[in-house]
């Protein structure tokens, strides 16, 4: 051990300190690089009528997803979390399923066919496939 | 040394290299991050910049084992990351061997981290995803680790080889 350390140079260990630090560098900008991937897509007979960011998103907006044949729903972006807050539809089944926010969550309105699936990488389910060095 | 003896020696550089690379596939590692391994392969690689006297010679040993190592089970993938990965950490450790402000131990640190990093620049540029470089606080350390101890292998080493012929003969040149 002795030997190790007279053989490192200063220059050596500030090389080294220097590279550790650029190292821990991506964990300043991690934690919103990973949480922007999740965003809710709000789909209307199938299509994809719209796709909203929710991690990155701050603060209360409404936006009304008007049906083809007339009828409406009034979804609610709180924060990172989304929800219907009212709709014309006969049964009110998507205003009670409440909010959603991690990804796999799904809010529905059948008579409507309006679907809003969470979509995106959570921290500990990363579902990258690498390739094997 | 005269140009057969620095054939051979390189000859045996590359085989040795591949050797290892070999044997290192072999021993089972704990999963930290996609892409953390040893890089024995790499002790070669600096041995050569601190004996040969030209880097173009460790640049020949190294590109010949990365060529080897994907015909013997490897595949162009892994090849490509070998080689990003490979060069790059030669170029950093040319240059800071050059500069003669450090030791192999701070030579050969840097360049196990920056083996590191270029594989991980060569995954993001495959995948299009940044988010990779999550894996860099701990590919970068790790790196830092085994190369600090590939320096210190290679500094064990250099004493001892400084008596064969063909060496002695480089250093007179």
């Amino acid at each position: 051990m002795v030997t190790m350390m007279k053989m490192l140079k200063r220059a050596d260990i500030l090389l080294i300190i220097i590279l550790l630090f650029l190292s821990l560098l991506p964990l300043l900008f991690l934690p919103d690089s990973q949480a922007s991937a999740v965003h809710a897509d709000i789909t209307i007979n199938g299509q994809l009528w719209r796709r909203v960011p929710l991690s990155a998103h701050k603060g209360h907006e409404t936006i009304t997803v008007k049906t083809p044949d007339g009828h409406y729903n009034t979804i609610t972006i709180d924060d990172d979390t989304i929800a219907v807050q009212e709709a014309d539809c006969p049964d009110r089944i998507c205003i009670q399923q409440g909010k959603a926010k991690k990804p796999g969550d799904i809010i529905v309105c059948l008579p409507h066919k309006l679907l809003i699936e969470i979509k995106g990488c959570t921290s500990e389910s990363t579902s990258m496939v690498l390739p094997a060095r | 040394m005269n140009h057969t003896r620095k054939l051979v020696y390189i000859a045996l550089l590359t085989t040795l290299s591949l050797t290892l690379f070999l044997l290192e596939g072999l021993i089972p590692m704990p999963f930290l991050a996609p892409g953390a391994k040893l890089g024995l392969a790499n002790l070669i690689t600096v041995l050569a910049l601190y004996t040969l006297p030209r880097w173009q010679d460790a640049a020949a040993i190294l590109l010949l084992r990365i060529m080897l190592a994907s015909l013997f089970g490897g595949g162009p993938t892994v090849m490509l990351y070998s080689l990003i990965g490979g060069l790059l950490s030669l170029v950093i450790m040319v240059i800071l061997q050059h500069t003669g402000l450090f030791s192999p131990l701070g030579v050969s640190s840097a360049g196990g981290f920056v083996h590191n990093l270029g594989q991980l620049l060569t995954a993001t540029l495959l995948s299009a995803h940044t988010g990779l470089f999550a894996y860099l606080p701990i590919l970068g350390p790790c790196g830092l680790v085994t190369g600090f101890l590939i320096g210190y292998t290679v500094q064990q080493i250099l004493p001892k080889i400084q008596n064969w012929p063909s060496l002695t003969m480089a250093n007179d040149k």
